[in-house]
């Protein structure tokens, strides 16, 4: 284990395989809110990093950057002493779990694997099995929206445990806010996953009165569809690809674009649509899941997760006054300052900590079996 | 796409204006394959690698490989210009239907940019190393 910990005992342990860098998805950037927001709230954390995917040289850099970092294998968690484990691991393993036999924890599922599962039409083989066993073993879940609650009530995960929290997600913004914005330049970030359709945003470019826009995409991995994409459309030139953007890069990337496009149709929650509204950014998405929760009514949303409603909803876009996208995404900014900042997620966070230590540790949920899982009713179009 | 490439960074003459940095030439040095840092300009971005990299001419398996310019994917990129995106080498090997390996293909994931050279190891004793076009 690696650790520049100056003391055993903590008030807190996040167990995680994402630090806020070389961010793998979003736990990252939550990472970096929980940092900021449970300090402010006088709380003193372990950063636990487990089953990482960094170099060697990355994790020097960890150690170098933040304070309170050990990174190690799960049996290394005994060497630290705190009254609760809050887990946010994707990386599951058998030492992970015994962890959660022995200690108090709570775990935040940041996605369903099951719903990443089918949206992605992909197999993600033991990770759905692992997720849940996960589940069952800790003592309370966390999920980031009202709208995950309704699915692992459809998945029957309230066989695997019933104690669940919503708690939405949190950031910090120190960049400027700046609304109304042009009409020049469409904006995607994310992985380029099917689920998150990176595709409607391109095909918006070869649609009437789109001829002058460009697109710029942030966000990992490329693909032959990708690539046959812009050769079938001509789009070469229009469409810049800017890669794994981090810090100064994706904030030169909100500052770049005009609107966001989020044509998702699974979204546990929405953080790159709250980074938008933040910086005053309008965002144009379907009514996916946590995206509502995140934006209200302060969105243009399509009529369903087809790409003719997503044209529409560019279109409705396209067409609104400066002043009426000013008011929308002030709307916005609103939601993101009164419920959204990293303070916010940090307040409940603490709320929820002291309200488990205060109550009688719970009997052992039910263990995962194949008889207490519904299938996942939600498919890809 | 790989010839548009090298062909719009000749146009411009952007090595003269950064001699640190050249277009890539790569070559064969004591059983490696040596590339230097270079940059390549394609539809209005520039596909960079800042450091010299080195492959062990040992841990490839003989075959003709196909040295390719990409966009890499894989690395987290803090650069705020965003006309300017990391650069990797990907060393293409044929299939068994004749066409080159594709970068997009899983598990690299990273956009072709440009053919610049071909590496034959088929002859362990005497590697060959072709430039498109030469530095």
């Amino acid at each position: 284990m690696l650790t520049n910990a100056t003391r055993r005992a903590f008030d807190v342990i996040e167990v995680t395989n994402e630090m806020p860098t070389h961010r793998m998805g979003g736990v990252g950037t939550v990472m970096e809110s929980l940092m900021s927001g449970l300090t402010a709230e006088g709380l003193r954390p372990l950063w636990f990093v487990t089953d990482h995917g960094y170099r060697p040289g990355q994790v020097e850099a960890l150690l170098a950057c933040f304070a309170e970092v050990a990174v190690g294998r799960a049996e290394d968690l005994d060497a630290f002493e705190a009254p609760l484990l809050h887990v946010h691991s994707y990386q599951q393993n058998p030492a992970l779990h015994a962890q959660l036999r022995r200690r108090r924890a709570i775990y935040t599922v940041h996605s369903l694997l099951a719903f990443e599962e089918s949206s992605n039409g992909v197999a993600l083989g033991g990770a759905v099995c692992g997720q849940e066993a996960m589940i069952s073993l800790a003592d309370s879940v966390v999920l980031l929206s009202e709208s995950e609650r309704s699915k692992y009530h459809a998945l029957g995960y309230e066989a695997l445990n019933a104690r669940v929290h919503v708690i939405h997600n949190g950031v910090r913004c120190a960049a400027p806010y700046r609304a109304p914005r042009g009409k020049r330049v469409l904006g995607f970030c994310g992985r380029l996953v099917p689920r998150k359709h990176p595709e409607y945003v391109q095909w918006m470019l070869t649609e009437p009165g789109f001829e002058t826009r460009q697109v710029l995409i942030a966000g990992r991995g490329f693909s032959p569809y990708a690539r046959d994409l812009l050769d079938r459309h001509g789009l070469a030139d229009r469409v810049r690809f800017l890669g794994w953007c981090a810090g100064p890069r994706l904030e030169a990337f909100f500052d770049a674009i005009d609107v966001l496009a989020v044509p998702t149709i699974y979204e546990p929650f929405g953080l790159v649509a709250l980074e938008a509204a933040a910086r005053g950014i309008p965002v144009v998405c379907p009514r996916t899941d946590g995206l509502v929760e995140v934006l209200g009514e302060y969105a243009f949303y399509c009529e369903d997760t087809s790409y003719p409603a997503f044209r529409e909803a560019m279109r409705c876009w396209d067409a609104a006054s400066p002043a009426a996208l000013a008011a929308l995404c002030e709307g916005a900014r609103a939601r993101y300052l009164e419920a959204f900042t990293d303070l916010a997620m940090g307040q409940r966070y603490r709320a929820l900590f002291a309200q488990l230590m205060a109550e009688p540790v719970p009997p052992e949920s039910r263990p995962p079996g194949s008889e207490n899982r519904n299938r996942a009713p939600h498919r890809p179009a | 796409m790989a010839s548009t490439g090298l062909s719009e960074t000749a146009t411009t003459g952007m090595s003269e204006e950064s001699p640190d940095i050249c277009l890539p030439a790569p070559q064969l040095a004591h059983g490696a394959l040596v590339i230097p840092p270079f940059r390549v300009c394609f539809l209005n971005q520039w596909f960079i690698h800042w450091q010299p990299m080195r492959i062990e001419l040992a841990n490839l398996v003989p075959d003709r490989y196909r040295i390719m310019v990409v966009q890499n994917f894989w690395i987290e990129d803090p650069n705020p210009d965003l006309t300017q995106c990391l650069a990797g080498i990907f060393l293409a090997r044929r299939r068994r239907d004749g066409q080159w390996e594709a970068a997009e293909n899983w598990p690299v994931e990273c956009r072709s940019i440009a053919a610049i050279g071909e590496l034959d190891l088929r002859d362990a004793a005497h590697p060959r190393l072709t430039h498109e076009p030469p530095c």
